[in-house]
């Protein structure tokens, strides 16, 4: 299966992904990105981060961008 | 494999963290590798409730005293991608994980959970069996075939019934037998008589 990158970032910071996923295809890489971003727009604490500023970057083996998915405006 | 919810001895958990360490999604993470061994520690000294985004982030990921989790979502995000390493792991790589280790939505606090071997099969009834997938053939249960029997009657009932009919008939054919041999006498007997009076 192929393995994708997916780092999470706004205008400002970057989470770079050091491990990727492996994924059967693009659909099951844009699941993950927003899996990924339901898990970190509901963390346990409160936060004043501004969501609509992020989004997720999904990337190749060769670190090629292939897609963005951005967040939504409110949790999921 | 089932999950048990019965509290899970701390060595076997410090061996599945040990085997999930040398996984693939954490051999190519330093960082994931290090907020699943924080995380596992801490739950196993009894500090679980001290598992914040704070202490990960700077006990963990290397982050300075100044983070600040209601800005930054690094720890957020660490831990998704925890989650979906370790269902790679478990999926994966699942050879000598006994513990099921998960990081549920919403938290950072581990839990654990022992992972039996028995399949999640229907239990066989006294009449059926389930096969093995990889033993040897089990024994085939052989169905008896249905006993006939009177309706209204127990099979002790039909027995008294059956053991009447025939005494009933033994003393029919007492009295065949006994009936007969009179008649026989006296046909026997009759003849002397007129040849007595023939004469």
């Amino acid at each position: 299966m192929p393995r994708y990158f997916f780092d999470i970032m706004d205008s400002t910071q970057s989470v770079p992904d050091e491990a990727g996923l492996d994924c059967r295809d693009l659909a099951e890489a844009y699941r993950q990105a927003r899996t990924l971003i339901a898990d970190a727009m509901n963390g346990p604490e409160a936060t004043c981060i501004d969501w609509r500023a992020w989004r997720v970057e999904v990337r190749d083996e060769t670190r090629e961008l292939i897609f963005t998915v951005p967040f939504p405006p409110h949790g999921n | 494999m089932s999950e048990t919810e019965e509290a899970v001895p701390a060595g076997r958990v410090v061996e599945t963290l040990e085997t999930l360490l040398r996984a693939p999604p954490f051999q190519r993470s330093t960082k994931l590798a290090r907020f699943l061994r924080f995380v596992v520690e801490e739950e196993l000294a009894g500090r679980g409730a001290t598992i914040k985004a704070y202490t990960i982030a700077t006990q963990a990921l290397g982050r300075g005293p100044d983070f600040d989790p209601s800005l930054d979502p690094s720890v957020r995000v660490e831990a998704g991608r925890l989650r979906r390493a370790l269902d790679d792991a478990y999926a994966q790589h699942s050879r000598g994980l006994d513990v099921r280790v998960t990081v549920p939505v919403g938290g950072y606090r581990p839990r654990f959970a022992a992972l039996d071997a028995i399949p999640d099969a229907v239990p066989a009834t006294s009449e059926e069996t389930v096969a093995e997938p990889d033993g040897p053939p089990a024994p085939v249960a052989v169905a008896q075939p249905p006993r006939p029997t009177v309706a209204g009657f127990s099979p002790r009932a039909q027995a008294a019934v059956i053991a009447l009919l025939a005494g009933i008939l033994l003393v029919l054919c007492i009295d065949l037998g006994l009936t007969v041999s009179a008649r026989l006498a006296v046909g026997l007997s009759a003849p002397r008589d007129v040849a007595a009076r023939s004469r």
